[in-house]
C-alpha cells in the first residue's frame, strides 16, 4: 500500500490530504529571546541535547552570562582564545568597567572574534548554532550576541578524480563551501563576481550559492536561475545534481543540460562565458549552467595544447562519441539485414566467426553489452584494487572463454569492446552514461529495421537534442541554430587570439573578451623594426 | 535570445532547401526523361524561377507579420474564401506527404527489408515526421540545419564515388542535343516540382520576425536547390549517360547499388538510402506541419494537437492506399505539373487582389 501510494503521489490519510508543513522552525522556537538566562539555556539544552555545550559565566563580575555551541560544529581553540578567555578573565574582575551590557561587548574589545551579529529571535539563535555559531545570552537581556566560530573537520584540496587533466590545475572542489568559493575568489579577482546565498531543504538547511559574473552573464538567465532555485522546497538537498534535476529544462531526457565540475579553473572558464554557478555546501561537485551539447566534448587539455593538436584530439573525441553510439547497431544492422554491402572477404570472416553461435545477433550483441555494462558498474563501486582486477578479468578471462565457447563471435567482442573503450574518451561522464543508455535502444532498432531503423533512432535523438533548453538557451547552439563564428570552439579549437567573443546568446550585452592588443604573435606586433629586445 | 517559434534566416535557407530536395526521388528520371542531357540545366534553372513567386510571398507576408498567405487571405477575402483555399492547400500537402511516404516505403520494401511490411516503414517515418512536426517550426529549422549537413555529405559521398570510376565528360557535351520544346518541358517539370517549397512559404512566412529582412535568405535558398538539385541529376547523367540515368528509379539508389572500387570499396548506395531517408523525413515534416498549420486556419485553431493527430491519419491512409511505387511516380509528377505551381499562382493572385481591394493600410491595422 505504502509502495503504491509512494508510486501514484497519493499520501492521502483518512482521505483528506496531509497539508505541507515545515518541519523547522517549530512553534516552540519562534519566538523572542527571553529575558531570563536559564530559561534560553534550557531550550537550547532541550532542543539538541547532549550535543549542546553550555556554560555560564560572569561578565565583568556582576553579569550573569552563558555560552552555548554545538559540539563538532566549532572551532574550539576560537571559543578558547578569543571569548572564553577575554570573558572569564574580565570576570575575575582584572579590568573595571561600567557595567557590561550585550550591545557594548561589540565595540569594547572584550572579544576579538571577526564575526559578530546581534539578534533578538530565537530561531536565529538555532539556526546560527546549526551553522557553527556559538551564542552568548545574558541575564535581563533580551538579545543574544552570534558569534562566528564556525570551524570543523574538512578534507585537503586534493586532485580532481573524474576530471583529469594532463596538463592543467591540480586543485579540485571539497565538501566544503566557503574552501569552494575561496577557489573561484582566488582566480576571479573582481568585485563583479557575485554570491547570492540560499537556504535550501526543509530538514537539511543546505547552504546553497548562485554565483555569476555581473556584467557578462546574460541578466535574463541569471533572473531564471534565481526563480528556479527559489522554487526548490525538498526536506533533504543531497547534491548538486539534484537542484540540477529542479532547474534544468528538460529533466525527462536523457541528455544532459547542466554540468558538474569538480575543477576550479573549468567553472571560472565557463563563468567568463557568461554561465552561472550553484555551489552546495558539502558537496565536491558545482552545478553549471546553462550547457551546450558540445562542451561535454570538451577539456581544458585543449586549451593548454597547441590549437592543431587540440583540435586533433577534440576530433578524436568526437569520433569517439560517434563511435561508441553507432559502433554495435551499424555492426548488427550489416550483419542482420545489409550483409550485400559488405566486402566478401569481410563478411566470410564474420560469417566464419558466428557459425557455433547460438543466438541472433541482435541478442549476441545486447548481452554482451549488457555484460560490459556489469562489468563498469562493478569496477565502479568495488574498491579500486579490485575494481581493476574485475575489469581485466571480464575482458580477458570472460571474454576468451565466450569465444572458445561459441557463446559470441570474435568480431563482435571487437565492436563491442571498441565501442566501450570509446566511452571513456568522452570527457563529461553524464554523455557518456547517456549513450549507453541511447546505443540499446539504436541496437533494438537495428536488430529489427536495419539501417533503417538506426537512422530514424539517430533522427529521433537529435530532434530531442536540438529542441531541448538550456535556460533558454538552445543545447545544440551553436550547430542549431547556427552561428558560424561559435563553431571556432566546436569541432576545432581554435586560436586564442580568434576567439575574441564570447558565445552571443549566453553573454549578449558583453561580448568582447579581448583587447585591441592581443593578436596573432609575430613580428610585426613586436614593434620598431619587428627584431625582438 | 531568439524568439519562439520565429526562425533565422539561414534556417529560412535550409527549409526551401529541405522541402525540395525530397523531390530527387521522382524528378531525375522524369527530367531526363524528357530533357536529355541538358536536364541537369533544367534543374538548375527551375528553382530560380521561382524566386519572383517567393519574393511575391513575402511581400504579402510584410503586410501581417506572423500571418501565414492563408491568415492574411482570411483577412482579406474573408472566412469562407480563406478556410476553403486553406483546406485545399490541406489536401495537397497531403497528397503530397502520402506520395512521397509511398516512394520511400516502395524503396525500402524492395532493396532493404523485404520482409517488413511497407506500412509499418511508413508509419514509423510518419510517426517520427508527426512528433517533430509538433514540436514547431523553431525546432524543425533547428533540426534541418544538422540534417542537411548530413545529408547533402552522405549523399555526394556516396556519389562522388562514381566520379572517379564512371565519369565520363562525353555523357554531357554538346549539352543542347534535343530542341528547345523539351528543354522547357523539363524545365517547368522542375519548376513544378519545386513549387512545393512555395506551398511552404505559405506557412513558413508566419515564422519570420520581419518578413522584409528575410529576401537574401530565400533567393539564397533557391540558388541552393538548384546548384544542389542540378548537380545531382548533372553527377547521374555523368557517371550513367543521360539514357541510362532516364531510366533509374528511387532518386538513383539503384544506380549507386553498381558503384565500386577494387574488391573492398562497394555498398555505397547505402549512403544514397541515408540521405533519401533524411530528405523525406525532413519533407514529410515540413509538409506535415504546413497542413497541420492550415487546418487549424480551416478549424479556427480548435483543439490543434487533435488535427495533427488528424492528418497525419490521413497521410497514412492515403499513403497507404497508393498501389505501388509507379503510381506514386506518376501521380507525383501529376502534381508538379497541374496542381501545385497553378495552386500557388492561383493563391497569390486572389490574396493580393483583395489586399489591392481592401487597401495594404487595413491589412496592417488589423494585424
Amino acid at each position: 500500500m505504502g509502495l503504491l501510494s509512494g508510486l501514484t503521489g497519493k499520501h492521502k490519510k483518512n482521505g483528506k490530504k496531509q497539508p505541507d508543513r515545515d518541519p523547522l522552525p517549530s512553534e516552540k522556537q519562534v519566538r523572542p529571546i527571553s529575558s531570563y538566562l536559564d530559561e534560553n539555556i534550557s531550550i537550547v539544552t532541550e532542543i539538541f541535547g547532549e550535543d549542546a555545550v553550555t556554560l555560564r559565566l560572569k561578565i565583568g563580575g556582576e553579569v550573569q552570562a552563558g555560552i552555548a555551541y554545538i559540539r563538532g560544529l566549532v572551532d574550539n581553540n576560537t571559543i578558547n582564545q578569543h571569548i572564553l578567555s577575554h570573558l572569564l578573565n574580565n570576570s575575575a574582575g582584572e579590568k573595571p568597567h561600567p557595567r557590561y551590557t550585550l550591545k557594548n561587548i561589540i565595540g569594547s574589545g572584550l572579544l576579538t572574534v571577526a564575526n559578530v551579529k546581534e539578534t533578538d529571535r530565537l530561531e536565529q539563535v538555532i539556526d546560527g548554532m546549526l551553522n557553527g555559531d556559538t551564542v552568548l545570552f545574558a541575564e535581563g537581556e533580551t538579545i543574544a550576541l552570534l558569534l562566528g566560530t564556525k570551524g570543523y573537520e574538512k578534507r585537503a584540496i586534493d586532485r580532481p578524480e573524474t576530471e583529469i587533466t594532463v596538463r592543467g590545475s591540480a586543485e579540485a572542489f571539497i565538501e566544503d563551501l566557503d574552501t569552494n568559493i575561496s577557489l573561484v575568489r582566488r582566480r576571479l579577482r573582481i568585485p563583479d563576481l557575485r554570491f547570492e546565498s540560499y537556504v535550501i531543504g526543509r530538514l537539511s538547511r543546505t547552504r546553497v550559492r548562485l554565483a555569476y559574473i555581473e556584467g557578462v552573464i546574460n541578466p535574463k538567465i541569471i533572473e531564471e536561475a534565481r526563480l528556479r532555485i527559489q522554487r526548490i522546497d525538498v526536506d533533504y538537498l543531497f547534491d548538486a545534481a539534484e537542484v540540477g534535476e529542479f532547474i534544468e529544462d528538460n529533466p525527462m531526457s536523457i541528455w544532459p543540460q547542466i554540468r558538474l565540475t569538480e575543477r576550479p579553473d573549468t567553472l571560472v572558464a565557463n563563468m567568463i562565458e557568461g554561465r552561472f554557478a550553484v555551489f552546495v555546501d558539502g558537496v565536491p561537485f558545482v552545478l553549471l549552467a546553462p550547457v551546450l551539447f558540445w562542451q561535454n566534448l570538451q577539456t581544458l587539455d585543449d586549451y593548454v595544447e597547441k590549437p592543431l593538436v587540440g583540435t586533433f584530439f577534440r576530433l578524436i573525441r568526437h569520433g569517439a562519441f560517434y563511435v561508441s553510439l553507432l559502433a554495435t547497431p551499424i555492426y548488427v544492422a550489416l550483419v542482420t539485414f545489409h550483409q550485400s554491402i559488405i566486402p566478401p572477404l569481410l563478411a566470410l570472416r564474420i560469417a566464419g566467426g558466428r557459425e557455433t553461435v547460438p543466438f541472433p545477433s541482435i541478442i549476441e550483441t545486447l548481452l554482451l553489452n549488457l555484460a560490459i555494462d556489469f562489468l563498469r558498474e562493478a569496477g565502479v563501486r568495488l574498491p579500486r584494487a579490485i575494481g581493476s582486477a574485475v575489469g581485466i578479468l571480464g575482458a580477458v578471462v570472460i571474454g576468451q572463454a565466450a569465444v572458445a565457447a561459441g557463446l559470441v563471435s570474435p568480431a563482435l567482442i571487437i565492436v563491442v569492446s571498441i565501442a566501450a573503450i570509446s566511452t571513456f574518451a568522452i570527457p563529461a561522464v553524464s554523455l557518456s552514461n547517456a549513450t549507453r543508455v541511447a546505443n540499446y535502444l539504436l541496437i533494438l532498432l537495428a536488430g529489427t529495421l536495419g539501417l533503417f531503423g538506426v537512422v530514424l533512432g539517430m533522427v529521433y535523438f537529435l530532434w530531442g537534442i536540438v529542441s531541448m533548453r538550456s535556460f533558454g538557451i538552445p543545447v545544440f547552439y551553436p550547430m542549431a541554430p547556427g552561428e558560424l563564428y561559435g563553431l571556432k570552439d566546436i569541432f576545432v579549437r581554435a586560436p586564442a587570439w580568434t576567439m575574441r567573443r564570447r558565445p552571443s546568446l549566453l553573454a549578449p550585452d558583453n561580448q568582447v573578451r579581448m583587447g585591441e592588443s592581443a593578436v596573432k604573435p609575430g613580428p610585426k606586433h613586436r614593434g620598431g623594426d619587428g627584431t625582438s629586445d | 535570445m531568439i524568439e519562439k517559434q520565429k526562425i533565422s534566416q539561414r534556417q529560412a535557407v535550409f527549409f526551401i532547401f529541405s522541402t525540395a530536395f525530397g523531390t530527387i526521388i521522382y524528378l531525375i528520371s522524369a527530367v531526363i526523361h524528357i530533357s536529355g542531357r541538358e536536364a541537369w540545366l533544367a534543374v538548375f534553372i527551375g528553382p530560380i524561377l521561382l524566386v519572383p513567386l517567393a519574393i511575391w510571398i513575402l511581400f504579402l507576408g510584410r503586410l501581417a507579420p506572423g500571418k501565414s498567405i492563408m491568415e492574411i487571405l482570411e483577412m482579406v477575402a474573408g472566412r469562407i474564401i480563406g478556410r476553403a483555399v486553406a483546406g485545399v492547400y490541406v489536401c495537397i500537402s497531403i497528397a503530397l506527404t502520402a506520395l512521397m511516404l509511398r516512394s520511400i516505403g516502395g524503396l525500402f520494401r524492395i532493396f532493404v527489408l523485404p520482409l517488413t511490411p511497407e506500412w509499418f516503414t511508413i508509419m514509423m517515418i510518419l510517426l517520427l515526421a508527426t512528433f517533430i512536426a509538433g514540436s514547431g517550426i523553431e525546432v524543425q529549422g533547428r533540426l534541418g540545419e544538422v540534417l542537411q549537413l548530413l545529408l547533402l555529405t552522405v549523399f555526394f559521398a556516396g556519389l562522388g564515388l562514381g566520379y572517379f570510376t564512371e565519369a565520363n565528360a562525353a555523357y554531357i557535351f554538346p549539352v543542347f542535343e534535343r530542341g528547345i520544346g523539351e528543354f522547357a518541358g523539363g524545365t517547368y517539370l522542375a519548376v513544378g516540382s519545386v513549387a512545393e517549397t512555395l506551398l511552404f512559404l505559405f506557412v513558413m512566412v508566419a515564422a519570420f520576425p520581419r518578413p522584409q529582412d528575410f529576401y537574401p535568405a530565400i533567393i539564397k535558398g533557391y540558388a541552393w536547390v538548384a546548384v544542389i538539385l542540378g548537380g545531382a541529376v548533372l553527377t547521374f547523367i555523368v557517371i550513367l549517360s543521360a539514357p541510362e540515368a532516364a531510366r533509374i528509379t528511387y532518386g538513383g539508389f539503384n544506380a549507386a547499388v553498381s558503384l565500386q572500387i577494387g574488391k573492398f570499396v562497394q555498398g555505397v548506395e547505402i549512403f544514397v538510402m541515408v540521405a533519401l531517408l533524411l530528405a523525406v523525413i525532413l519533407k514529410v515534416t515540413a509538409h506535415t506541419y504546413g497542413s497541420w498549420m492550415a487546418a487549424n486556419s480551416v478549424t479556427g485553431n480548435w483543439h490543434p494537437r487533435l488535427f495533427l493527430v488528424i492528418t497525419a491519419l490521413i497521410t497514412a491512409f492515403m499513403a497507404i492506399r497508393v498501389i505501388s511505387f509507379n503510381e506514386a511516380y506518376f501521380l507525383s509528377i501529376m502534381l508538379a505539373r497541374y496542381v501545385t505551381l497553378p495552386f500557388v499562382v492561383f493563391v497569390l493572385l486572389i490574396t493580393t487582389a483583395g489586399v489591392l481591394i481592401r487597401g495594404g493600410k487595413a491589412v496592417r491595422k488589423r494585424t
